[in-house]
């Protein structure tokens, strides 16, 4: 009875573990069966890899091979543990000598004729290898652009499989496939423009200035073309640099949604920008067996932009309450339950009403009253609650020479950082990055009394709710940042108060 | 002993028999007469062969050395083109030689025999020599 071995990496949501991979040729009629938990692609293995290895010469043992995939009570999915398969396999048939192999893990598809296809998860798998000492890692050619980003790991790319029959001393007969000439490089230099190219909204700068300042979520409602989504795009452009822990989160995303290629590792926030009609499962993360993340973990540490955010379905709107709370989103299917980060910033546009010309005198508006009222009230309540900024957005009236372009996202970025520094310092003992993560307790010990008064006229008067009047101090403390005082004056309370009101 | 011998003999006849122009049936009948022989120079001992049921066919019932009752299956290839003959043992076949076996037990009275065995032998003709394998325990 021959025993052969493999490493391979599992993945369920972003945690990772290794799989123990054991091949057992033994006697008895020619039979092949995987065991340990794998889903309907992993199964398949079975016909791509007896396939793959025969196209090397490899005479496919005529006896019975069991292969199994340990942790045996762990579901394990996909076609990405098909090489681990065939070498643990190959190793048992002696074809591959045994120390060779080990302390390596072995990832790639195969196709039919031992080509390696590529796979998603690359960068988590690796992060998973470093931080479990193992220093060698066969990775799919199309693949290595990705594994070269995590750095100690000694990367071996192979296009097929007798390539790595060779690489580990044995021998086989192949032909390297015709490899398509792409010219496929890492943009890592996404162009998202630049806050001076907007028009006119001076004071909506102003107001993303102190979003991103303080990470605090974001409402605009403005009349069509007044330039919201444009705003909204240029966002990232004003956040400061993702700091290393954050960046590698959010390439392992990206990794595990197959298009870190387009990205590589990059310190620009993300910006995630789903359609109205996106469903709830492609926002908060979905999908049979194990869930995918959604467009809200894809906008982890930047921003989720929610165009025409009316327009969504209720209950759509209503399942990104908790994730705002949190900042996960745990995901619960057949297969068991991921918990995926979603850390993001909400900025949400909005027409003021359906047709969008209830502005100015409001005299082009087609909607009826109850129409108008009804359409804000899809976003009023617990999704507003949480929303710190809301403005309106006014719409330009000046085009040419003559018009105010706002000041260039370089000197924004720069307030922004050092906005974020006195914060992060301010908080240190208490372990808060963000004014909007600060307590409310804190908030009413620390702030000063002229301030605070000018909140209690508020809460008296009842233009602001108890909540509300935290919201408003959150954004005095951002507003004092960015002015550089020490602690907010009355005129950044009433600046805070005046984010905050604007609409309700 | 003078039985052996014949057997030893007819058995080692039976090898140069030329198989090139049998039928399918024919070449089939050859290699269940030959896996018998041989197992009888291994010491086993033959109970019944070609039993037909509604659900199928068993090659050979015999005890083995150990005397273990075993059914024995007998696959025999002129050429691999169309896959090993291990592989034409598949599932079904399995079956079918499981539910005959129940047919079998009861109408000759084995019901004793609790424990039975399921062998398949190979054998693949190669014109001048024939190779013969036992797979024990195959299903």
């Amino acid at each position: 009875m021959a025993i052969g071995k493999a490493l391979s990496v599992g993945i369920i949501g972003l945690e990772t573990f290794t799989i123990h991979i054991q091949s057992c040729i033994s006697q008895g009629l020619p039979f092949f069966s995987i065991i340990g938990l794998p889903d309907t692609s992993l199964s398949e293995a079975r016909d791509r890899v007896k396939s793959a290895c025969q196209s090397t010469g490899f005479s496919w043992p005529q006896t019975r091979v069991t292969v199994n995939l340990s942790p045996a009570s762990m579901p394990k999915r996909g076609s990405s543990h098909d090489l681990a398969i065939a070498v643990s396999i190959l190793c048992a048939a002696r074809v591959i000598p045994d120390e060779q192999i080990g302390n390596t893990i072995v990832l790639g598809e195969l196709n039919l004729d031992g080509t390696i296809l590529p796979i998603h998860g690359i960068l988590p798998i690796l992060l998973h290898a470093r931080n479990h000492n193992i220093t060698r890692v066969v990775v799919p050619y199309a693949n290595r652009h990705e594994a070269q980003l995590v750095p100690d790991i000694d990367i071996i790319s192979v296009q097929h499989i007798g390539e790595l029959i060779e690489y580990f001393g044995g021998k086989a007969h192949y032909q390297l496939p015709q490899l398509e000439y792409v010219t496929h490089s890492p943009q890592s230099h996404i162009d998202y423009g630049d806050m001076s190219q907007v028009i006119g909204q001076d004071y909506a700068i102003y107001a993303m200035q102190i979003a991103a300042a303080g990470k605090h979520h974001m409402l605009m409602v403005g009349p069509p073309g007044a330039g919201k989504t444009m705003l909204a795009s240029r966002m990232p452009t004003i956040m400061p640099p993702l700091q290393q822990q954050a960046q590698l989160e959010v390439a392992s995303i990206r990794s595990l949604c197959g298009t870190l290629e387009d990205y590589g590792i990059s310190d620009v926030a993300p910006y995630e920008a789903p359609h109205h009609t996106a469903s709830t499962a492609s926002l908060v993360g979905g999908g049979t067996g194990i869930a995918q993340p959604g467009s809200i973990s894809k906008a982890h540490h930047g921003i989720l932009f929610m165009d025409e955010a009316p327009e969504f379905t209720t209950r759509t709107l209503q399942t990104l309450r908790e994730p705002l709370e949190s900042g996960k989103i745990v995901l619960s299917r057949s297969k068991g339950s991921v918990t995926y980060p979603a850390d993001f910033q909400l900025i949400m546009a909005a027409n003021p009403c359906p047709c969008g010309m209830w502005y100015g005198t409001g005299e082009r508006c087609v909607c009826t009253t109850r129409e108008r009222q009804r359409y804000l009230m899809k976003l009023s309540g617990p999704i507003l609650d949480r929303i710190d900024i809301q403005i309106h957005i006014p719409a330009v009236e000046q085009v040419g020479a003559n018009a105010s372009s706002g000041p260039s996202s370089a000197t924004l970025k720069e307030d922004v950082i050092q906005a974020q520094e006195r914060a992060r310092h301010r908080y240190k003992q208490w372990g808060w990055q963000y004014n909007a993560q600060v307590s409310g307790q804190w908030l009413h010990e620390n702030t000063p009394y002229d301030a605070l008064e000018i909140a209690n006229e508020s809460l008296r008067t009842h233009t602001l709710t108890l909540r509300g009047a935290d919201r408003a101090l959150r954004l005095a403390w951002t507003l004092a940042d960015l002015a550089q005082h020490p602690a907010p004056t009355r005129d950044d309370m009433f600046q805070g108060i005046a984010l905050r009101t604007t609409l309700s | 002993m003078s039985t052996t011998k014949t057997i030893q003999q007819t058995y080692r006849s039976t090898a140069y028999t030329d198989v090139s122009s049998f039928t399918a049936a024919q070449f089939g009948a050859w290699g269940e007469e030959y896996a018998t022989l041989w197992l009888e120079t291994q010491g086993w001992d033959i109970v019944d062969r070609n039993y037909h049921s509604r659900f199928g066919e068993i090659d050979i019932v015999a005890f083995d050395p150990e005397h273990v009752l075993c059914v024995v299956e007998v696959k025999a290839r002129r050429s691999l083109t169309y896959g090993s003959a291990e592989e034409a043992v598949h599932e079904r076949k399995q079956a079918s030689i499981r539910k005959t076996l129940l047919d079998w037990i009861q109408s000759r009275n084995f019901l004793k025999y609790h424990h039975i065995r399921f062998d398949v032998i190979t054998l693949v003709h190669h014109g001048s020599t024939v190779e013969i394998s036992l797979i024990k325990e195959a299903f």
